[in-house]
């Protein structure tokens, strides 16, 4: 009992709260795990999770010089995954390395604080290089594929990313919320099973129970975060409705790349799954605290 | 003093350059890199970019690099003494004369390292062709087998360097790499050096992943046809002929040990069997604590899952036109459990249940569990554990034999027999096998019935045949593979 209470004393309680969350939905994951089928996921799903969750307590707590380095190295994984799988032009070669070098482009603006600087600089890679670079060199077919797969990498592996890295100047504690509303929100999703476009009404119940959570723990611990209960509800509501639509972009993405059949590319796909979600509605996240008064 | 001085340039050049390149920049997933052998082998991969080397260079441990050479063409890489020191020093090349002067063989290096027991990295193609294409292989691969005979050979398919850094461009992107290693094989070394070369093209060839899917509308499935029965050889005798009929369509597979494809040019072992991922051995280990039994025990039920995700791999419709089993899991599954744990007491009903659950239509309720478990464990493992979503066929063809015949001439032919194979078992099995048919009838199944014993497999062929390609017509808009 000492040693809890010293844990509890030595650790903000968000982040306590967090860790809990992690340790109760280990059970979960775990037992889902061994019926196979979609619940395969779940232990990997629940390690991205303990991984993320290192990462945004990072953020939100250590010294930026350490997170955000940390931070560049999972965008980094996450869109070279996203690119092994999305099939592109031999000519776009350049277009691919300029969404690389435009990881460390956009951590600078979001390092500094300057989200008018980042925001521009997202809009213009995505509506002036991009499509520059794609239209440069020997035609070949497939520009408007190849444009709509780069602008999906570079809009959750760049620009999500690096609104996480503004939400790290935002006061300690709203990022471990955040990464306790995406849990909340996708474990009974996953659990249930995910909502599709045309089958919502079948997975309701993990919906409603995921909106449920999220108000609830947000209204709940909300002030650990310096939110009001209001608000900590409101951003519960809004983190669970744009986690279940970034569910529907993973999917949907899943079955175009052709990962919804076995034996494809081995692994490669359950990333993007994990990360989609949250970096989806990490923007969303964001403008919503900055939209509270 | 100078090997010594090499070797740890070689050793240090792969831990600090080589391996965190490949593993953490690149990013390379290998399937079944313990199949990579101990000794002597020669690993023959496709060939697309410079980065082939570096990633089979991974495959072996850093203990054996020393032993690990990559065949590097003498006249691109001897060019300068940049290049001469990054093939052959740093990362371990044997060069080989692409334009040999006469009288000379170009191969004696490379026969001389491997009868004295190091592993070679060979790319048969010769040079780095189109992104993407798998020229065909010179004749040299076939030539070092017919030298070395019982030479083991690594097949590797690389999907990826063609993309991270293809022919003539400067910069490599990070975009993933898949290594996937094939069981090692010995060929004959009495053939001719192009046909062996031609084999193991195919091998290399049968570990490539399906083509990424095109936008649009999906490919349908294809058409599949079972050949059931209690006899074994009959079975894989017509499967055999059915392929070569179905392959002059479009491309098929057939799904037995060892699996076959065929199309235009008929029929071919493909890739030297169906073998179970050491990531799912455990699926064995499961069988084993479950006891399941005869032909499922152990680890042949762990062969039997793996060989029903090829088949449902094969559902995207991409890769095959027509798919031909050797026996149906499904089919198998439904008569074995109706043979030996149900022992005709079950109603069709019932069976109809055990083949949702089967085919991952339902689960089995939580309750049933315990009964399962104990009467069924096969079932049980597939459905709870959702190993294999098994495929219901279009045509089942259905081998009657009688069961004291039918171990005569497993007899004669000098087959072992399993524990499971008895008069009355066999009797029971064979009943099931007409029960299962009767409900796959009834679920619009067209089910075909012959007697084994006077079986002429081309005409049962040609007619098993014409039934796929009239449902292939039936069913629309050709899959994948159409010729």
């Amino acid at each position: 009992m000492g040693a809890l209470r010293e844990v509890r004393t030595a650790m903000p309680p968000i982040v306590l709260a967090l860790v809990l969350l992690l340790l109760l939905a280990a059970p979960f994951a775990f037992l889902a795990g061994t019926r196979g089928g979609r619940f395969r996921a779940m232990p990997g799903w629940l390690g991205f999770w303990v991984l993320s969750g290192a990462l945004l307590v990072c953020l939100s707590r250590a010294p930026r010089s350490f997170s955000f380095p940390f931070l560049g190295a999972m965008l980094f994984v996450g869109l070279k995954r996203y690119f092994f799988l999305a099939p592109v032009r031999p000519q776009d070669r350049w277009a691919i390395l300029v969404a690389y070098l435009w990881i460390p482009a956009a951590l600078v603006p979001a390092y500094a604080n300057r989200l008018l600087v980042l925001e521009s600089a997202v809009a213009a890679g995505l509506f002036v290089l991009l499509p520059l670079l794609l239209s440069l060199g020997a035609r070949q077919a497939g520009m408007f594929d190849s444009l709509g797969r780069l602008f999906l990498g570079a809009l959750l592996f760049v620009s999500g990313g690096a609104h996480l890295g503004i939400l790290a100047h935002e006061p300690p504690g709203r990022l471990e919320l955040f990464a306790i509303f995406v849990l909340l929100a996708e474990l009974p999703q996953r659990l249930v099973g995910r909502p599709r476009p045309g089958g919502i009404l079948r997975s309701a119940s993990g919906l409603l129970l995921a909106f449920g959570l999220c108000a609830g723990v947000g209204a709940w611990l909300g002030p650990l975060a310096g939110l009001a209960r209001l608000h900590g509800l409101l951003g519960g509501v809004l983190v669970a409705a744009v986690v279940t639509a970034g569910a529907f972009l993973a999917d949907a993405t899943a079955e175009e790349f052709g990962l919804d059949t076995a034996a494809k590319r081995f692994g490669r796909g359950a990333f993007l799954d994990r990360a989609v979600p949250a970096l989806f509605a990490a923007p969303a996240y964001l403008f919503y605290l900055l939209l509270l008064p | 003093m100078r090997r010594l001085l090499r070797r740890a340039a070689l050793l240090a050049f792969h831990a600090a350059f080589v391996r965190p390149v490949v593993r953490w920049f690149v990013g390379v997933r290998y399937r079944r890199k313990g199949f990579v052998p101990e000794g002597p082998c020669l690993v023959v991969s496709n060939h697309n970019s410079h980065l082939d080397a570096a990633v089979l260079m991974t495959l072996f441990p850093m203990r054996r690099l020393p032993h690990a050479h990559p065949v590097a063409a003498a006249d691109y890489f001897g060019k300068t003494w940049f290049r001469r020191t990054v093939a052959m020093m740093l990362m371990n090349g044997i060069p080989i004369e692409r334009t040999p002067r006469a009288g000379e063989d170009p191969l004696q290096p490379m026969i001389a390292a491997l009868e004295s027991g190091e592993a070679l990295i060979f790319f048969p193609e010769g040079s780095r062709g189109e992104p993407g294409v798998v020229a065909p292989f010179r004749s040299g691969v076939g030539r070092l087998v017919q030298a070395v005979p019982g030479l083991l050979i690594v097949p590797v398919f690389l999907s990826g360097p063609e993309r991270v850094w293809p022919r003539g461009q400067a910069v490599p992107l990070p975009l993933g790499i898949d290594a996937n290693v094939g069981k090692p094989r010995t060929y004959a070394s009495d053939g001719e050096a192009r046909e062996i070369a031609e084999s193991v093209r195919r091998d290399v060839l049968a570990l490539a992943p399906p083509p990424p899917p095109v936008p649009g509308p999906r490919p349908r499935p294809p058409i599949r046809a079972a050949v059931c029965g209690i006899e074994p050889e009959p079975r894989d005798a017509l499967l055999v002929a059915t392929a070569r009929r179905l392959g002059a369509h479009g491309f098929t597979v057939g799904l037995s040990d060892p699996a076959v494809e065929a199309d235009e040019g008929g029929v071919r072992e493909a890739g030297g069997g169906i073998p179970v991922a050491r990531s799912r051995a455990w699926i064995g280990l499961l069988a084993r604590i479950f006891r399941t039994g005869g032909l499922y025990r152990g680890y042949r039920f762990a062969e039997m899952v793996e060989k029903a995700r090829m088949d449902e791999a094969l559902e995207d419709g991409r890769t095959a036109r027509f798919v031909a089993g050797g026996g149906s899991a499904l089919v198998d599954l439904l008569a074995w459990a109706e043979a030996d744990l149900y022992r005709g007491v079950f109603d069709e009903r019932e069976l109809l249940r055990v083949l949702h659950y089967l085919s991952g239509e339902r689960r089995i309720p939580f309750l049933q569990w315990w009964r399962f478990v104990r009467k069924a464990p096969e079932v049980w493992l597939l459905n709870a554990f959702d190993l294999a979503h098994l495929k219901v066929p279009g045509i089942c063809v259905l081998l009657r034999s009688s069961p004291a015949a039918a171990l005569e001439r497993a007899r004669t032919r000098g087959r072992t027999l399993e524990a499971h194979e008895t008069r009355v078992f066999l009797a029971m099995l064979q009943e099931g096998y007409g029960r299962v048919a009767a409900l796959l009838r009834r679920r619009g199944v067209e089910v075909l019935e012959y007697d084994a014993a006077d079986l002429d497999a081309e005409a049962v062929s040609a007619e098993v045949a014409a039934h796929c390609l009239r449902l292939d017509a039936a069913a629309g808009a050709p899959a994948a593979g159409t010729t």
